[in-house]
This record gives C-alpha cells, sequence and structure tokens, in this order.
C-alpha cells in the first residue's frame, strides 16, 4: 500500500470513525464496504485506549493495525465492539447454513477473547436485548465453533437460547446443539420439546430428537 | 405430478402466528421469497422423495457448512394459478442434472410473490431436512456419483471430511 492509499484510507476512516464517537445512531446507519468494515473492526479495539483521536494517529493506528494485534481485550472493549457488531448485523440478511459477514466478524473478535465474548453473547441472549434474527444468527455462529477451551461455554450458551422468547432463536439453540452432537444435547433438546408451545417448531423438535437417537 | 421446490432462508417465517388469518402467512416470508431482477428461482420436479433428496444435497454442497435445509414443495399449478411464467434457465449446483431441473419465476410483482406464498402456504408443504437428513442426503448423492467431492464448497469439505462424510486427499 503506497502513502497515497494510505492517506485516503485514512481520511476515510477518519471521517467515519468521528460518527462513530459521536452516537451509537451514527453506527446503526454506517455503511461500510467489506474492506474498511475489516479495518474499522480492528481500529475500534485499538483507538479505544487512545486519548487523542488525529489524523497521525490515524495513520499510526492503521500501520500499527497491521503489524501487530493486541492479544487480550479487556471486557469493556468487548462489549463496545459487540454493540457496534449487533447493531450494524440488524440489516444483514442471514441464511441458514451461509456463513455472514457479522459471523466472520464474531469469529475474528473471538480471537482476541474468546471467553468474554461468549459470555457477553449469552447475557445478551439472556436480557433480550439483541435482535432475534442477529440472536439466531450468534447461536449458529457459536455452534460452529470447534475449540475444546470454549465447549462448555458454547454448549451454555445454546442451552440458554432453547428458553428465548423468540421460537427462531429456540430453533437456532436446538439446531446449535445437534450439530455439536454432544451427548447432553438429546436432554436438553427433549426439555425443550416439552415445553415448546408452538406446533411446527415443536414437530421438528421431535423430528430432530428421533434423527439424534437414531 | 409436478411440483415446484423452492429452498428457504427460515421455516420458522412459515410458522402461524396469533395475528395471521387462516390463509395468510407472516409478513417475514419475503425473506424467503428474495427477488433479483424480478426473477425467483426454483426447481421444478415429478414429486418423488428420490428427486427432493437429490436436490436438497445438491443445495447443501454450495452452503459453509452443514445446517437444516428448509423448503417448500407446492403442486405447480399454484403458478398459473398465480399469473406466474417461468423460464427455463440452468442451475448453478454442482450436480449437473438438479441444475436441468432449475427454473426461474419470471417477471414477478408484488402482488404475485403475496399470492404465491399464500399458495405455498395453504396448498403446499413446509419441510425441513434437519442436519442429520441433509447429511444423509448428501452421503447418497456422492455414493451416487451426483455430486463430485471437489465440487462441493471449499467451506464445506473440512467440515463433511470430519463427518466421515467424504475423504479430503
Amino acid at each position: 500500500m503506497n502513502n497515497g492509499d494510505v492517506a485516503t484510507d485514512s481520511y476515510r476512516l477518519e471521517h467515519r470513525y468521528s460518527l462513530m464517537r459521536n452516537s451509537a445512531t451514527e453506527v446503526s446507519r454506517l455503511k461500510t464496504d467489506g474492506d474498511f468494515r475489516d479495518r474499522i473492526n480492528s481500529m475500534i479495539i485499538v483507538f479505544r485506549n487512545v486519548q487523542e483521536y488525529s489524523h497521525v494517529g490515524v495513520v499510526t493506528g492503521f500501520a500499527s493495525v497491521n503489524s501487530s494485534i493486541p492479544d487480550v481485550f479487556v471486557p469493556r472493549q468487548i462489549e463496545e465492539h459487540l454493540d457496534y457488531l449487533c447493531s450494524i448485523a440488524y440489516d444483514e440478511p442471514f441464511e441458514v447454513g451461509i456463513e455472514s459477514q457479522f459471523s466472520r466478524d464474531l469469529q475474528r473478535l473471538c480471537m482476541y477473547n474468546p471467553s468474554a465474548v461468549l459470555q457477553s453473547l449469552r447475557t445478551r441472549l439472556m436480557d433480550n436485548s439483541t435482535n432475534s434474527s442477529v440472536s439466531a444468527e450468534i447461536l449458529q455462529w457459536a455452534s460452529r465453533q470447534e475449540a475444546a477451551t470454549i465447549r462448555t461455554l458454547v454448549v451454555n450458551l445454546l442451552s440458554a437460547g432453547l428458553h428465548h422468547p423468540s421460537s427462531l432463536v429456540r430453533d437456532a439453540a436446538a439446531s446449535g446443539l445437534a450439530y455439536l452432537d454432544e451427548d447432553s444435547a438429546i436432554a436438553y433438546l427433549r426439555q425443550a420439546f416439552e415445553r415448546e408451545g408452538i406446533p411446527e417448531l415443536r414437530d421438528d423438535l421431535e423430528d430432530l430428537i428421533h434423527s439424534l437417537e437414531t | 405430478m409436478s411440483i415446484i421446490f423452492r429452498k428457504l432462508a427460515q421455516k420458522r417465517h412459515w410458522d402461524g402466528k396469533p395475528w395471521t388469518e387462516q390463509d395468510d402467512v407472516q409478513a417475514d416470508v419475503v425473506n424467503c421469497l428474495r427477488t433479483k431482477e424480478n426473477k425467483l428461482s426454483v426447481f421444478m420436479l415429478d414429486g418423488s422423495s428420490s428427486q427432493i433428496a437429490r436436490v436438497v444435497a445438491a443445495l447443501a454442497v454450495t452452503r459453509d457448512s452443514i445446517a437444516n435445509l428448509d423448503l417448500a414443495i407446492a403442486p405447480s399449478d399454484i403458478l398459473a394459478q398465480c399469473g406466474i411464467r417461468t423460464d427455463r434457465a440452468p442451475g448453478q449446483t454442482p450436480d449437473p442434472e438438479v441444475n436441468n431441473w432449475h427454473q426461474d419465476l419470471v417477471d414477478l410483482t408484488i402482488l404475485q410473490l403475496a399470492r404465491l406464498a399464500v399458495a405455498i402456504r395453504s396448498k403446499g408443504q413446509i419441510k425441513r431436512y434437519n442436519l442429520k437428513k441433509v447429511e444423509e442426503a448428501i452421503r447418497l448423492s456422492l455414493n451416487d456419483n451426483y455430486i463430485q467431492t471437489e465440487r462441493i464448497n471449499k467451506n464445506l469439505q473440512f467440515s463433511l471430511a470430519k463427518r466421515r462424510i467424504v475423504q479430503l486427499h
């Protein structure tokens, strides 16, 4: 990348980042292409620690993001970043089995502090503060996490999802548990089946349990 | 009897709700009937379960991960009832024969889409191939050489290999 590109990119990033600092509403309306989104995602994390925002800071930060990534982010930064990601995910059309930009963003964030991310996501699920489509996508993403170190957190998140007020989220939680192929999944799914009030979802749960048992 | 087959983004959008009348559907079904240039992708089948399974497998291997596949099937005569035209257009799956069954619903209007949604709900079926059934459908299509492993979505190949559905070299 030559200096001209950095200057242009830096100007755009500076402008967009100033919007983000000003209001959450601006953040939710912010439209970025995938390339800038990746950079902004990284820079939000970096610049939370920068008191004085400046053009030089942008260029410096940009370079530092490209060359080194902090190993661990404190939970407060995770929360702020998840706020941003969930707000912009609202308009993304999700489809089961298709990786979304939102899930890619979550994956990137999870690299830094997976436990904090999963715990925060569970809190958001339990307090119903996140849109149900986004919550369902979170559960689909979570079920695809293979690291053994976070398996318990993933199962906790999915089992919490079985109690969500939205049938979309309960469905995603059930499908996620089935994907994990955990021994405990059938027990969770049976309890969910007993509780389920929506006939179509109840049928799907019964069918799923039957498939897992055979 | 000839049927139309449409992959759905989310089966839950088709569930009855307290505010939906008997012959109506949630507004969110539009997420399952997203048009591009006023066209909608469907498959025209003979109605056999083997054909349905083959289409399920062909669609499933284009995705990034193994997951439920939700679908709608309905008698093809609902298209005429809704005033909808079709055009032959080859599909984009790894199964060449399935691609021959693909058609586009064309020159669609919002009224036609609404009628189609209601017709699917009242005269068709909303079904789900769950995870295990999708795996089985993929396995069958691979065993019968309908799909070649190398044409499967790269993101999916590793997942299928871990489940011993394919072998990677």
